[in-house]
């Protein structure tokens, strides 16, 4: 198996080159890192989750989301979902004007993913209040063990992810940024997405169901 | 939000083709979709007639609704439709790993809950026999949940 031609071919492309050295495999460096990061990542949040459905499979008892004491308010999470959902869409409409060269549509994109990511942990934020004045907290049960551990950890990567995406705002009205140089914008991106693909499955497990 | 034109990198499909706008609608009519779903559910489970068992709820909310979301993100947003076999199984091959570990797990909370309703019960029934004083019994359940309300 030879990966010469790939290799050469590799190290003249400009768009593999945008992310720095490349491997033999032709894929940028920069990108296996990042996927090896979201494979630890996917094991560490199916860990959480994992745990969960131990735990909760093996109560007698566990509170349930269609009864009037389940502590959770459904309808503004699932605000929260919205927002998460259109943050990544405009991730993708801000990597796509970038590598289209539309610089001004691509900066755009980016604030507007850094606020509503903003309005995510804010409101994520505001719930935790709301629940801490209604007696619901990490001691009240296993459920609010379970609950702030697996909706906290989601929180902080998020909250990572909008200072990552506040600095590539910066970088974008910086000019930082062109159609072959747009490397963290596509690797903060996958980040990104990762995590709205894991609230995607928290909101389900741990609200609805 | 469409679908913004996107320059030529000759062997390097990702980015390109992204229906971004059906990709929105579908994920937020998927979303909607959950949480009619869940509503429903409780609307009619507190009026003591659910209109669908509680599994099949679970089902269609996990497998109908929230896998297909899951999978367009990670195959659109994600790129994986267009990555390499490699980036394919650096995302894939964790995920297995985990769900083989957590699997056998599963299987194990079946009987550790047999097992904790029997030693539940024994408790009791021993505090009971040495004629312990009745707060011993009422005592909170061992996995530390309490009954009161939130």
């Amino acid at each position: 198996m030879s990966h010469a031609a790939p290799h050469a071919h590799g190290h003249d492309h400009p768009v593999l080159m945008a992310h720095g050295s490349v491997l033999k495999t032709g894929i940028s460096n920069g990108k296996i890192a990042t996927w090896l990061f979201l494979g630890s990542e996917v094991m560490f949040f199916t860990g959480l989750i994992g745990a969960y459905i131990v735990l909760r499979l093996g109560q007698d008892t566990w509170v349930d989301p269609a009864s009037k004491d389940f502590p959770l308010d459904i309808p503004l999470t699932a605000i929260n979902t919205f927002f998460l959902i259109c943050s990544s869409c405009t991730l993708v409409y801000a990597l796509q004007h970038i590598q289209a060269g539309n610089r001004g549509k691509g900066n755009l994109g980016l604030l507007a993913t850094t606020i509503i990511g903003g309005i995510f942990v804010g409101i994520q934020a505001y719930e935790y209040a709301l629940l801490y004045e209604h007696g619901f907290r990490p001691d009240a049960d296993i459920f609010g063990s379970c609950f702030y551990l697996m909706t906290g950890f989601h929180g902080a990567h998020v909250a990572m992810g909008v200072i990552a995406l506040a600095v590539l705002t910066v970088m974008g009205f910086a000019g930082k940024f062109s159609p072959t140089e747009f490397a963290p914008v596509e690797l903060t991106g996958l980040y990104w997405h990762f995590v709205d693909l894991v609230w995607i499955i928290l909101f389900v497990i741990v609200y609805l169901i | 939000m469409t679908t913004a034109p996107t320059p030529s990198h000759s062997g390097r499909k990702h980015e390109h083709g992204v229906p971004l706008l059906a990709l929105f609608i579908a994920l937020l009519l998927l979303t909607g979709a959950e949480i009619a779903l869940y509503e429903i559910y409780r609307h009619t489970e507190q009026a003591g007639h659910s209109f669908m068992p509680k599994t099949a709820l679970v089902l269609v909310l996990l497998i109908g609704l929230t896998l297909p979301k899951a999978a367009i993100v990670l195959i659109y947003f994600m790129h994986l439709k267009f990555e390499r076999q490699l980036i394919i199984l650096l995302a894939t091959v964790p995920l297995l790993m985990t769900f083989l570990v957590v699997l056998p797990i599963l299987s194990d909370t079946l009987v550790l809950k047999g097992q904790g309703q029997a030693e539940n019960q024994a408790v009791v029934g021993q505090y009971h026999a040495e004629g312990e004083h009745d707060a011993h019994a009422t005592e909170e359940p061992h996995d530390g949940r309490s009954d009161e309300p939130y």
